[in-house]
């Protein structure tokens, strides 16, 4: 039988709004140990601000970890890009910099968005307001990822606030991801009962955590070979979505 | 108070000022209206021959409004339907109409016309 870990692709820094200060790198990547994730997906909303801090403090952590951004359309749907390098999550955070509203983060609605170092630190803070909508669709977004060399998912697609299929009814003809993330409350089964679009789709779940307890909550089982595969981001997606596919998840 | 007259689609594109993109029929009966941007509520709650008024452009809405039967979409707020999207309005027929006006003043004015 094939050996399974579980992988969590969706987990928030403090740079994120409303996400907890802990947050840190190496306080993700230790509780992202602890639970056993194979690979672990960090993003923040619209940038990938602490990408290179989390990929500098990786290696004394017994994790693969892909970074990169969680990315709202202008329809309102949001988006994973994860890269394998913090370096190509940058380049997009750049273009998608230019694409932010330019107005000012309201701590009080949205909290601190604090900038790290590998160790944890604060270095600084966005002051940017990272809770909105960049000025692209869906589809646009999606292309520009793969543009970038990043796998991309549509995330929480069963979710009413910014997931896919309730914001835009049903997926797009011409969307070309290859994974798409349920939330921590449906199930791949589940939610291919409520939207049989789906029975053709590679699922998985993700955590979506913006504190440290919820880190691993929601997962997908995926092999060790898979997990260890040191493919380019598009491809490792495409093979994990033929596993998922032929596991039923 | 009298009943509301019916409101034909014509007479509410006059009255709201609407810019068109795809026409519709002037004369068809506007049987009441949806102000939503989640196109999954207006996939469950739309109606044959009401109007649905949003702020979404993606093509997506013509699929929507097609599948619920409606006359017409109103895009409200100063935005403008993406290309495939007007091209889709085309091919099915659907009328999709744009305003600089909210959502809520577009509500509220057919309101008053009497669409109910």
């Amino acid at each position: 039988m094939t050996e399974r870990v579980p992988i969590d692709l969706h987990v928030h820094t403090a740079l994120s709004p409303c996400a907890s200060a802990e947050m840190t790198p190496p306080s993700i990547l230790l509780s992202a140990e602890r639970r056993r994730i194979g690979v672990l997906g960090v993003v923040d909303h619209n940038t990938a601000g602490n990408a290179r801090a989390v990929m500098e403090a990786a290696p004394a952590f017994g994790v693969r970890v892909l970074v990169g951004l969680e990315i709202e359309s202008v329809e309102g749907v949001h988006v994973l890009a994860l890269f394998d390098s913090a370096d190509a999550a940058m380049a997009l955070d750049t273009v998608i910099g230019e694409c932010l509203p330019p107005r000012p983060n309201r701590i009080e609605a949205f909290g601190e968005q604090y900038l790290l170092d590998p160790l944890g630190e604060i270095i600084g803070e966005d002051p940017r307001l990272l809770a909105a909508a960049v000025d692209l669709g869906l589809e646009a977004i999606v292309e520009l990822i793969g543009r970038y060399g990043g796998l991309s998912i549509p995330a929480h697609i069963d979710r009413r606030a910014n997931g896919l299929l309730p914001t835009l009814g049903f997926i797009p003809s011409g969307l070309s991801s290859d994974l798409w993330e349920l939330s921590p409350h449906t199930t791949p089964d589940a939610a291919r009962e409520t939207w049989p679009e789906l029975q053709t789709r590679a699922l998985l779940n993700g955590s979506d955590a913006h504190f440290l307890d919820a880190i691993g909550c929601a997962t997908a089982p995926i092999s060790t070979r898979t997990a260890r595969a040191r493919l380019r981001p598009a491809d490792w997606g495409c093979a994990a979505a033929r596993e998922l596919l032929g596991a039923g998840g | 108070m009298e009943p509301p007259q019916p409101v034909t689609v014509g007479r509410a594109v006059e009255a709201l000022d609407l810019g068109t993109c795809v026409s519709a029929d002037p004369e068809a009966l506007i049987a009441g209206a949806q102000v939503s941007d989640l196109l999954s509520y207006v996939m469950a709650e739309g109606q044959r021959g009401q109007v649905w008024v949003t702020i979404q452009t993606h093509p997506n809405i013509v699929a929507v409004a097609g599948l619920a039967g409606m006359h017409a979409i109103i895009i409200a707020g100063g935005f403008e339907p993406e290309p495939e999207t007007i091209a889709r309005a085309e091919e099915e027929g659907m009328g999709l109409f744009t305003s600089a006006q909210t959502a809520y003043l577009l509500a509220g004015k057919l309101y008053e016309l009497g669409v109910r």
